[in-house]
């Protein structure tokens, strides 16, 4: 199919209609962007593949902007022996005509639906379920044309463009039939399976008959089970059954057993009442005897405890005796002990008095001496008032430096020493060394000293103003160490200060600053004296007072005579009075040591009396007790006489003898008894315990196997129920209905699994098939592709590589064993021109029968100029076979091409 | 002269679990075969009706089975004499203990001892069985003589295989017992098929079909016997409501295919048959289909259809170019038709030659039906 003739109106930039005309070999329409190139192929796709009532927002969009236009496209082609024209309008009154040239006019051929449906079957396009179409809808176009908004070429051709492609290569026979089938085929195989793991496709016929299997087969599982259980039941029935019949029989043994054995039991009952009895004569003979043998034992007793409370009241009475005797002995002793207490008391008492006579002699001796004492600080008295005016005396009338005084001659003194050292560094100082002790007179300084001892070896020195000041008459070796200007002036400073100092001794009577210091020294001696005379004075009793002095002796004298008094009664010795105070102090220790020692023995006196009083009290306690005791024992003995006196009289054996004889019989009474139930008690084990025992094994015997009967009936009826419910609930026609649907099910699954497998199968025999035939319908599209492909992209190529679709996916390059990815190897522009060289060469091959319009909306921006050059000749070479319509904004790249040129801005100039 | 009707192995509670849907119609039928016999008995005026052992399939019926036989058997007050089988045996809790079956008419006997029972005219040797297993034969008790012999007409009545096989049988049946015992006619069940084996001993047969494998049943016998000693005079009767047939048809010709195609065109009464046919031969791809089609029409008529086809599919060449379109179907179907014969396909087909044959032929089907499925 080529096209004539295109007309638009009301489409985007295209409000005015523009008409264009095309060669039926190669047409370049170039023009700027948005000039409405691309409005042109899109107005073609419309006309051609889109059912006129087709709408939505796409459809929209193809009016004008701000214009409510009807889109309208009309286009004049031929297709097989035909030429048509073809008229379209869209969205606002939507038609659509298709008219036909016979005989030099046109004739409407369709319209409306039809003539979409007739014009898709030159296309080979088909409709989509909704919306406008797509590459994929578009028959050969979506191989022969490369729209700018379309992809370059697809992954896999749609199945018209491999029809045309047989067809026209004329290798194989067409036919639609196969691939319907082969479509029909793979749709049956994916409704069974999954395309990869061959699983059961979900929801399909395999999967819900699997699924609905599993639940059968899960019910019919546990329907099963009930039965299974039902026919267990029965067989226990069986076995209950055999066992009951068993039991029965070991029932009725078990019943004979237990008669017996009930009757030997009613025999061991009787034998069990004698025993019984026996004993109980038995117990009564033994209590008579043990009655008789009491009382006996009781008379018996009582008499002999009687006698034995006799001996004890005689012990009683010794004890007694001996009591007294005690108490006796021990007041004797204590009444010892008082007569020597008094003794020791009265020598104590002696002492005493001695000792008080002594102390008063003391006393007296002391308050003489205080006496004494008093008379003498008198006379001390005196005498201190005496000294003490004397004192004063001396201290009112001499005359004595004040410290300031002496303070002040010191003063002069050190300055007259300075004076004399400076002398001694400024003056003339003189070292004199005498080689002989000598006496020599100095005179220094005009003055003459005292003549001086100079010893031998020893220097001595002296200083003077000058030489004339220092005269030494009679010396030798005289030497003369210095002197200056200013020693002058000590000279006299010297002078002055001995001047001042001098009259300052003379106005205190003394000649130096020693004797004024001493004067200064002995009036503080004197002011000392004068007040250790007043302290001395005030220490002498009351202070010495003359008259309190007077008074204290008074009183003295007074204690001595009240002394003397009290003495005058006492019986003393005469040598006492002579003693002097120590021999009365030693008197006085003596007397008190023997006070002392007089003491304690009366202490000591006291405490044997009180120790001997307390024996004497707990004998007499003793006695006491001795004595009630007595009187008990006596009541006691009296009250056994007593009883045994109302036994005897009670016994009706009055004699002892009689009651000796009474016990005699009862014991053998009581013997035989005894015998006689032991003898029975020893036939017990045998007549009574074993019969009792062998009942009671029979009875529980007989017990277990009610219970095991028991059992048994209530673990049959259980079963009985179970059955009767399951026959009730048709338990086994259920079975039967799921085994059947079971079985029916799975023959479903079986067939349908057969059938999947075969599907699965037959799907990819045909797909290797078609693989096969791909390749077949694939060579003389790669002849023509790897004869370009060396020319365009230059020789490191040497031909393409398609996939079994059909669709080129890499180059191959010089190494046989390398090929170029046309994803991830090529640069855009090379795949580019792949994509171009493919379509083309489709072109070509399609276009052998019947010629075919190529469409290339500016496909080659990215190709550098010496690849555009080499690729317009490729495009003359196949523009000679079929039509091309090549949309570009770069005419100049195609200039020189033998083809009709369309410009897009004449073409807007001219509508 | 004493007339009777011997029937056994009703096997009511069979479950039928080839037959999908319709097994529990197919029980459900048997309780009308029932009634038939009942009518039937009362129709000859029988003195007593005796069932010879399997009237349940097993001892867990449900309490529908049940009512369907007891149903059945109320609509008669002849003495219905019902002899325990090998799969209905005497054993505690089993059918015999259900409180719906005691609850049963009382007109219904159940022979439960080996031992005499005394009818007016006759005496009944039951043997009935209490195990589902043994190799013990069940009427080896009947006496050759007793004090019943002059007066009433002795007949035996026993569940298991005549010893005639010249192999195990369970509980097998001395093959002269009628006449080492005397007995004026010996009834037995456990055969499917009515058997004669002397003038004495017969098998009853199912009276309604339970396989494709059974001859002849469907039938009851009536028994007429003079007086004792008398030689019994046997009548069969057919009660069955479904007929069971399986059929054998090759058809690797047409005049086969169309012989078969006749056969069916005049069954009587489709509608309650039940038929399984095989086919067999060697054909072309036309051929098993229409043979396919055939089959499939004929389903929609009968009661049920059960087809085996053991069709050996082979087109051949020519065929082949005539049946399937060209390019990969025709090519595939090539490929399938020499793994089918054994051949190894040239070109991409040969990676599928270790199919599995019986997937490849299937899958020829497939191609073929689908090639016709979008060319009509």
């Amino acid at each position: 199919m080529i096209i004539h003739d295109l007309t638009v109106r009301g489409w985007r930039r295209f409000r005015e209609q523009i008409e264009l005309s095309f060669d039926r070999n190669l047409n370049i329409i170039f023009g700027p962007n948005e000039s409405g190139k691309s409005t042109l192929i899109e107005a073609l796709t419309r006309a051609l593949f889109d059912k006129h009532s087709v709408t939505g927002r796409e459809m929209d969009s193809l009016r004008p902007w701000g214009s409510t236009l009807t889109p309208e496209v009309t286009v004049v082609f031929s297709a097989g022996d035909g030429r048509y024209r073809l008229r379209k309008r869209f969205l606002d009154s939507p038609s659509s005509e298709l008219w036909s040239r016979a005989d030099g006019r046109w004739q409407l051929t369709a319209d409306g639906d039809a003539a979409d449906r007739k014009v898709l079957e030159f296309t080979g396009g088909k409709l989509p379920g909704r919306g406008v179409t797509r590459p994929h809808h578009r028959g050969l176009a979506e191989a022969l044309w490369a729209r700018q908004q379309d992809h370059d070429i697809p992954s896999e051709w749609n199945p018209e463009v491999l029809n045309h492609l047989e067809k026209a290569i004329g290798e194989v026979m067409q036919s639609t039939t196969s691939s319907s089938v082969e479509q029909l085929i793979s749709q049956r195989h994916l409704e069974l399976l999954t395309r990869v793991r061959g699983q059961p496709a979900a929801g399909g016929a395999l999967d819900q008959a699997k699924k609905e299997l599993r639940d059968l087969e899960e019910e019919l599982e546990r329907v099963k089970e009930q039965r299974v259980d039902l026919h267990r039941r029965m067989d226990d029935l069986s076995n209950i059954q055999s066992e009951a019949h068993t039991l029965e029989r070991r029932m009725e043994e078990a019943e004979d057993e237990l008669q017996q054995a009930r009757e030997a039991r009613e025999a061991a009952r009787e034998h069990q009442e004698m025993r019984l009895n026996a004993r109980t004569a038995h117990l009564e003979a033994e209590k008579h005897w043990e009655e008789l043998n009491r009382r006996v034992k009781e008379i018996k007793e009582a008499r002999k405890a009687a006698e034995k409370l006799l001996r004890q009241i005689e012990d009683s009475s010794s004890r007694k005796g001996q009591v007294q005797a005690e108490i006796t002995s021990a007041q004797q002793r204590q009444k010892e002990f008082e007569e020597q207490l008094d003794g020791k008391r009265r020598a104590e008492r002696q002492v005493q008095d001695r000792l008080d006579a002594l102390n008063a002699l003391d006393s007296l001796r002391s308050t003489e001496a205080e006496s004494a004492r008093y008379e003498k600080a008198a006379v001390q008295a005196a005498e201190l008032q005496c000294r003490l005016k004397e004192t004063e005396n001396t201290l009112t009338d001499g005359i004595f430096p004040t410290e300031e005084t002496l303070e002040k001659t010191t003063q002069l003194q050190e300055k007259i020493h300075e004076g004399e050292a400076v002398l001694r560094t400024q003056g003339l100082t003189i070292e004199i060394t005498p080689e002989a002790e000598l006496e020599a007179q100095v005179q220094l300084d005009g003055d003459e000293e005292q003549s001086r001892q100079l010893r031998h070896g020893h220097s001595k020195i002296f200083t003077a103003a000058n030489e004339a000041d220092l005269i030494f008459p009679g010396l030798v070796g005289i030497e003369i160490h210095s002197g200056n200007e200013r020693a002058a002036e000590a000279v006299q400073k010297l002078r002055e200060n001995r001047e001042s100092l001098s009259d300052m001794l003379a106005a205190h009577n003394v000649s130096s600053v020693e004797q004024l210091s001493d004067q200064h020294q002995r009036h503080r001696t004197l002011v000392q004296q004068f007040d250790d005379l007043q302290e001395k004075l005030q220490g002498l009793p009351e202070e010495g007072d003359e008259a309190e002095i007077e008074r204290q002796l008074r009183q003295v004298r007074n204690r001595r005579k009240r002394l003397l008094e009290e003495l005058d009664g006492a019986d003393l010795p005469d040598a006492w009075w002579e003693h002097p105070p120590e021999v009365l102090d030693e008197l006085i220790e003596e007397h008190t040591e023997k006070r002392r020692k007089l003491q304690h023995d009366i202490k000591t006196l006291e405490e044997q009396a009180e120790s001997s009083r307390e024996p004497v009290e707990q004998l007499k306690e003793e006695l006491a007790e001795v004595e009630r005791e007595i009187s008990v024992m006596q009541q006691q003995k009296q009250d056994r006489l007593d009883g045994a006196a109302e036994l005897e009289q009670q016994d009706e054996f009055c004699t002892e003898d009689e009651r000796a004889a009474a016990l005699r019989r009862a014991s053998v009474k009581a013997e035989r008894a005894r015998q006689a139930w032991k003898e029975l008690e020893r036939e017990k084990a045998e007549k009574e315990d074993e019969p009792e025992k062998l009942y009671e094994e029979a009875a529980r015997r007989r017990d277990q196997l009610r219970k095991q009967e028991s059992d048994l009936q209530r673990t049959e009826a259980g079963h009985l129920e179970v059955l009767q419910a399951a026959s009730a609930s048709n338990v086994r026609e259920r079975e039967g209905d799921l085994e059947a649907r079971v079985h029916s099910t799975r023959k479903t699954v079986e067939r349908l699994e057969r059938d999947a497998e075969a599907y699965r199968l037959l799907d990819h025999l045909l797909a290797a098939h078609r693989r096969e035939q791909m390749r077949s319908l694939g060579g003389p599209v790669k002849e023509l592709v790897d004869q370009w492909t060396p020319r365009l992209l230059g020789g490191e190529y040497s031909g393409v590589e398609f996939s079994p679709e059909l669709t080129p996916h890499g180059l191959q390059v010089e190494h046989p064993e390398v090929t170029a990815s046309l994803e991830t190897d090529l640069s855009y522009g090379a795949h580019e021109q792949l994509n171009f060289l493919v379509r083309l060469a489709v072109g070509v091959v399609l276009s052998r029968e019947e010629p075919h319009m190529v469409v290339l909306d500016d496909r080659l921006t990215n190709t550098d100029p010496g690849r555009l050059k080499r690729a317009r000749d490729i495009l003359a070479e196949a523009g000679e076979r079929m039509q091309i319509v090549l949309l570009t904004c770069f005419p100049d790249h195609y200039s020189g091409l033998d083809g009709k040129f369309i410009d897009m801005r004449q073409l807007t100039i001219d509508s | 002269m004493i007339r009777f009707i011997h029937t056994a192995d009703w096997q009511m509670g069979a479950k039928f679990t080839n037959f999908g849907e319709l097994a529990p119609h197919i029980r459900e039928v048997r309780g009308t075969t029932a009634r038939r016999i009942v009518q039937l008995a009362d129709d000859r005026n029988a003195d007593f009706l005796l069932i010879a052992g399997d009237l349940f399939e097993d001892h867990t019926v449900g309490s529908e089975t049940i009512d369907r036989v007891l149903d059945a058997l109320r609509e008669t007050s002849i003495p219905v004499l019902v002899l325990p089988g090998n799969h209905d045996p005497l054993r505690p809790g089993g059918v015999w203990d259900r409180r719906r079956w005691q609850e049963g008419p009382e007109n219904i006997q159940l022979l439960k001892e080996q031992a005499p029972v005394i009818l007016e005219q006759a005496v009944l040797y039951a043997c009935p069985l209490r195990q589902k297993r043994s190799r013990r034969d069940p009427t080896k008790w009947i006496p050759e003589k007793d004090e019943h012999c002059a007066r009433h007409v002795r007949v035996g009545v026993a569940h298991g295989s005549l010893d005639i096989l010249g192999k195990d049988v369970n509980f097998p049946v001395a093959p002269e017992r009628a006449y080492e015992a005397s007995l004026d006619y010996l009834a037995l069940g456990d055969w499917h098929s009515v058997y004669q084996h002397n003038d004495r001993t017969f098998y009853s047969g199912t009276p309604e079909p339970t396989s494709f494998d059974e001859r002849d049943p469907g039938q009851v016998l009536e028994v007429e016997i003079a007086g004792p000693g008398a030689v019994p005079e046997v009548r069969r009767h057919r009660v069955n409501c479904l007929t069971w047939i399986a059929r054998e048809h090759d058809v690797s010709s047409d005049p086969e295919m169309t012989e078969l195609e006749q056969w069916i065109a005049e069954l009587q009464t489709p509608e309650s048959m039940l038929l399984r046919l095989r086919l067999d031969g060697v054909v072309d791809l036309e051929c098993a289909q229409r043979a396919t089609q055939t089959a499939q029409e004929l389903s929609r008529d009968l009661y049920h259809l059960v087809v085996e086809d053991a069709l050996q599919t082979a087109p051949s060449e020519e065929d082949l170019a005539s049946q399937f379109p060209s390019g990969p179907v025709g090519r595939a179907a090539e490929d399938l038709l020499h793994i089918t014969t054994g051949r190894v396909p040239s070109g991409p087909g040969r990676e599928f030659a270790d199919s599995d044959p019986e997937v490849v032929r299937r899958a020829l089907q497939l191609l073929y039906a689908a090639v016709r499925e979008v060319e009509t």
